[in-house]
């Protein structure tokens, strides 16, 4: 108890709340802007978290993650465009409820939705991770070398069409990862080190100017390719019956539980995300009211359950995500990606050593997540008919703003330095550049974050697990942990591409 | 180039990659932890070596099975998309170069005012230079004003409190960013106040139109970025031509 | 086209009137108020070293009311940090969480280290012990050693990052003992705790406030200071000479200092220095010694030069015997 109110201590002041206030409307407005993703918004974000108390700049943080993915289903049911792949499976019975002038009550059930998939997933957050946390003590250097293979190799094989593309991103993740110092050695390992030694590339390159860089420029140089968008123009549609009745709510317990389980589940899961997930819980809460014998309306058919299932599965998605992300270091998708990089450069390492000596600030962790799915929540509903009007915003003037933003988040994350601030102003131009050229060939982004963040951590322990060893590399096959990882590994390459062969039957 | 008319150029670019990084590795030498003399440790060699390698099979494997689709031949870019599209990476590459001489400010305003500008004009022409000439400086020239503006609040705020002239808490970050946002806000908006109903009149050509808007907006957003940044957290922002 | 001109000439008005202002001579006094102030930890988060400066810069920044941020900067040891501050501007923005680690670093050729630093404030000591798992087998250093003797290169001996001071202590003990031990660095004093604690490395050095934080799942087998720990409950952890090894000479703890860049303007140094001192004396940072164990020995600037001239010759030796040495000078 002593514990939990020191957390609670941690972020019961005024400058915590306006933070969380304000991240959490920049979460809904980045969510409910096509093109604009959760992992942006939190990469863009990082700069000024990194200026806040931890606890407070993780609940930043945490509330522009809620929020962005919440915001999302704005755009889905009102236009029939997802904010972002979060609410891909929204769009299907949003923009029909629309159509049938249940506009109103269809984003009032969204945000009733997010909010029930973020306070369910929070619970199995607070009563999980610190269970997982115990566990990861039987995890040595050899176990974790092989789970951040695991996280890689699931990230390569579920995002993007191509599964070789995934690898290919995964494995140039990683080689961005190694530039820099050996870790073990001190030599340095950059091209033109006579050049480099000297500059802050020495140190290898920076995490938050290569995020910003790959999900930021990147993603303006991309919208460049179409002609810009002048502001949507949307019908004027009545907005009323906010609120779903209860009585509606309750009836639905079975597509409830059943999108909470997937959502947390499959956001649990290293590597994996919301978008497998929404339709996972499109496909269930189908099948739950087809068997419901006429009590639920069908999904498909513009009904509030084909909303419920999908937003109440995405944002499960962001405690379930969480899970292994405090407990292990390993991201259950790119945007806690990010965040377990905002927590590292807060001097936080995720893991064991956290749940074991700074539970307090765990506990923050958890009360701040509970605050951003209010926010998120009654930001949304006060706001719900001032949301649409974000649209409306033409990117010409948006374009320049979130180039401008990116800049000066990779600037200001040097702080004093203003030297290492150009650098970083370098970085995530090139990988701006880099980003767009693959996002336009169809390679996928998210792997090469997995990769960056997880490629030291690999080598590090690859190496101080062969070291343990005494030299022996088959130390890997004697660990029941380390064979269970690898059989994971093997299986989600090998899974996807079975499922394809069958799929072309 | 035929090679490249059926295969697309992405997993060549990354066999050359591979190679390079292949060869790099190979050139740097390996190196072992310190104080190793049990031996044991792989060095900082091998996986950097596997890594290579493995980027060079996945590449290939894509170079030889991804071929280009009957989908990817409209592709091609639209004239003015792509004009507005190198004209977006020539900006950002020159702002990352001057931002160190000129500094933070004005390379932040004129950014912001050359993108939405022609973002707006929807083409990069030659009939719009003059315009965008005319609007950099007033943007310039206001963002300049107001910032002066506001240092010369902060200057004094910070200076009396320190010496004791004046009550200590006037002199705290809260306060004088709360007063120097107040002020120069309220000065924008009065000027925005006076002018927008002039050059949003019908016989404004729309060129001019847009350059006010973008001038307006390069503008509050530059001296924002400039405040949050530079007064409440303190990161320190090239200061360039602008010296005070 | 009236109003055209009122407008321009406004703008005009505000622009000389802002740079008018704006003339004024600027006063530079250190600090300045619209700077932070960075302190370099070159260890990684949650151990030993990072929790005390921590706590000092938590210190500091109420005694002072100037903002103090800690950014961790890992890698080989402590020189990746160690560089960090070399190689930034000698303004006094900046300075470095030092210590033995530095000097173990600079005498292994990692960085230029002390001999690109100027001395501002000596800390503490915090006294290093061996441990194991309390579940494990050996009851005694003796035990432990001569089972490893028996079985060389089986049982690893971890430390909390080569180039560190734990580092240097690890090789010497393991050199003394005929290199019966597989000594393996770890990321930091928190990843070596939870290695041990998990099983994955047998024996561990650590920090004496580590041990601490740890009382119920760690078995002390000695303390490598010549006396004994401060802290009632490891007083009676025997030191080197008692558990039966008198000659073995290996870096008994760590020691804590801040140390700048050389070139910082004397003001600067003396501010920090009398910062530093401010904060080291204040009641909450007293109790967090005690708490942990930690032997304070503040000094600061010249006299702190002067302590770390010793510190300096005593591990000259060490690295020597070790083969660790390879500065260049």
């Amino acid at each position: 108890m002593d514990v939990f109110l020191q957390g609670f201590s941690q972020i019961a002041n005024v400058s915590t709340i306006i933070w969380m206030a304000i991240g959490s409307v920049v979460g809904i407005i980045l969510g409910a802007l096509p093109g604009l993703s959760a992992t942006m918004g939190i990469a863009l974000m990082m700069p000024i978290s990194f200026q806040l108390p931890t606890a407070t700049g993780i609940g930043l943080l945490l509330a522009v993650y809620c929020g962005a993915v919440s915001g999302a289903s704005i755009p889905a049911i009102l236009l029939g465009i997802p904010g972002n792949p979060n609410a891909i499976a929204t769009v299907e019975d949003g923009l029909l409820m629309t159509q049938k002038g249940k506009a109103g009550s269809a984003l009032g059930g969204a945000v009733v939705a997010s909010f029930i998939g973020g306070i369910g997933s929070l619970l199995a957050l607070v009563l999980f991770s610190p269970l997982i946390a115990r566990l990861t003590l039987a995890f040595g250097p050899a176990e974790k070398t092989t789970l951040a293979l695991v996280g890689l190799v699931i990230i390569a094989s579920v995002s993007g069409n191509n599964i070789w593309k995934g690898l290919l991103m995964g494995a140039f993740g990683m080689a961005l990862a190694f530039l820099g110092t050996d870790p073990f050695s001190n030599q340095l390992r950059i091209p033109f080190s006579k050049f480099l030694a000297t500059t802050p590339l020495s140190k290898g390159l920076d995490l938050t100017s290569t995020l910003i860089g790959l999900f930021g420029i990147s993603q303006v140089f991309f919208e460049l390719r179409k002609p810009l968008l002048v502001g949507q123009h949307i019908e004027p549609v009545k907005i009323e019956n906010i609120f779903p009745p209860l009585r509606k709510i309750l009836s639905m317990w079975k597509i409830i539980l059943s999108s909470l389980g997937i959502g947390t589940v499959v956001g649990a899961i290293p590597g994996t995300g919301a978008s497998i997930a929404v339709f996972m819980a499109h496909n269930s809460a189908k099948n739950i009211t087809m068997n419901s014998k006429g009590k639920l309306d069908q999904v498909g058919s513009g009904s509030l359950e084909g909303v419920f299932a999908p937003e109440v599965a995405n944002n499960a998605v962001t405690g379930g995500a969480l899970i292994p992300a405090l407990a292990l270091g390993i991201p259950g998708d790119a945007a806690t990606a990010v965040l377990i990089g905002a927590l590292m450069i807060k001097g936080v390492t995720p893991g064991f050593h956290l749940f074991a000596t700074n539970m307090s600030l765990v506990y923050a962790i958890f009360i701040t997540m509970l605050l951003a799915n209010i926010f998120m929540a009654s930001f949304q509903l006060f706001g719900v008919r001032l949301y649409p009007k974000i649209l409306s915003v033409p990117q010409q003037i948006l374009l320049p703003l979130i180039l401008i933003l990116s800049f000066i988040g990779a600037y200001a994350i040097a702080g004093q330095a203003t030297a290492v601030g150009i650098y970083n102003l370098g970085i995530a131009l090139v990988m701006g550049m880099i980003g767009y050229f693959l996002k336009r060939d169809g390679y996928p982004i998210a792997p090469i974050v997995l990769g960056l963040i997880l490629g030291g951590m690999f080598e590090e322990n690859f190496r101080r697990a062969v070291k343990l060893a005494g030299g022996d590399y088959l130390t890997f096959f004697t660990k029941p942990i380390c064979l269970l990882f690898m059989a994971l590994s093997i299986l989600s390459i090998v899974l996807p591409i079975i499922a394809k062969k069958r799929g072309k039957r | 180039m035929t090679l490249f008319r059926t295969r697309k150029p992405m997993p060549f670019v990354f066999m050359m990659v591979s190679l390079l990084y292949f060869i790099y590795v190979i050139s740097l030498g390996s190196s072992t932890m310190i104080g190793d003399e049990i031996g044991g440790d792989p060095g900082g060699r091998l996986l950097p070596l596997a890594l290579s390698i493995f980027m060079f099979i996945a590449s290939t494997v894509l170079f030889l099975t991804d071929r280009k689709g009957e989908a990817a031949k409209d592709e091609r870019l639209g004239s003015s998309e792509r004009r507005l599209f190198l004209l977006t990476v020539i900006v950002a590459i020159l702002y990352v170069v001057a931002m160190r001489p000129v500094g933070f400010l004005l390379t932040t305003a004129t950014l912001v005012f050359t993108l939405t500008f022609y973002y707006l004009q929807g083409n990069v022409e030659r009939k719009s230079l003059k315009p965008w000439v005319v609007g950099i400086l007033a943007t310039l020239a206001f963002l300049v004003a107001l910032y002066s503006i506001g240092r010369t609040i902060t200057r004094f705020l910070l200076l009396n409190a320190r010496q004791g002239r004046i009550p200590q808490w006037l002199g705290t970050t809260g306060f004088v960013v709360g007063i120097v946002l107040v002020v120069v806000l309220a000065i924008y908006l009065i000027v925005l106040k006076l002018t927008r109903a002039r050059f949003h009149a019908e016989q404004v050509s729309p060129a001019i139109r847009n350059a006010f808007d973008a001038c307006m907006l390069s503008v509050v957003t530059t001296e924002l970025i400039y405040l949050v940044f530079r007064q409440m957290f303190l990161v320190e922002l090239v200061r360039g031509l602008i010296t005070w | 086209m009236k109003r055209n001109r009122i407008i321009i000439s406004m703008l005009v008005v505000l622009l000389a009137a802002g740079m008018l202002f704006a003339g004024g001579a600027a006063e530079s006094v250190y600090p300045d108020p619209e700077k932070n102030i960075t302190i370099v930890v070159p260890h990684a988060a949650g151990g030993s070293t990072d929790l005390i400066f921590r706590t000092l810069a938590e210190e500091m920044k109420k005694v002072s009311g100037v903002n103090f941020l800690v950014t961790n900067i890992t890698g080989a040891g402590s020189a990746t940090g160690t560089n960090e501050v070399i190689n930034s501007p000698a303004d006094g923005y900046m300075f470095l969480g030092a210590g033995t680690h530095t000097t173990a670093a600079t005498m292994q050729g990692l960085t230029n280290g002390y001999k690109e630093l100027d001395y501002i404030a000596a800390l503490n000591w915090d006294p290093f012990i061996i441990a194991v798992r309390n579940d494990k087998p050996w009851k005694t250093l003796e035990d432990l050693v001569n089972d490893a003797k028996s079985r060389p290169g089986k049982i690893t001996l971890g430390n909390a990052g080569m180039g560190g001071a734990t580092g240097v202590a690890s090789v010497g003990l393991n050199l003394a003992m005929n290199k019966a031990f597989n000594v393996t660095p770890f990321n930091g004093g928190a990843d070596l705790i939870a290695s041990v604690l998990g099983g994955h490395c047998d024996v561990g050095i650590f920090s004496q406030s580590e041990v601490v934080a740890n009382s119920a799942s760690f078995r002390p087998l000695a303390i490598l200071t010549e006396g004994h720990s401060s802290l009632p409950s490891l007083a009676s952890v025997p030191n080197l000479a008692e558990a039966g090894y008198p000659t073995i000479t290996v870096p008994g703890g760590s020691f804590r200092s801040i140390m700048v860049k050389k070139g910082t303007p004397e003001t600067a140094k003396k501010w920090l220095a009398d910062t530093a001192e401010k904060a080291f004396n204040s009641a909450s940072f007293q109790k967090f010694m005690k708490d942990n164990g930690l032997i304070p020995v503040f000094s600061k600037l010249d006299a702190f030069a002067e302590y770390d001239k010793g510190i300096i010759a005593d591990y000259e030796v060490i690295l020597k015997e070790a083969n660790l040495y390879k500065m260049t000078n």
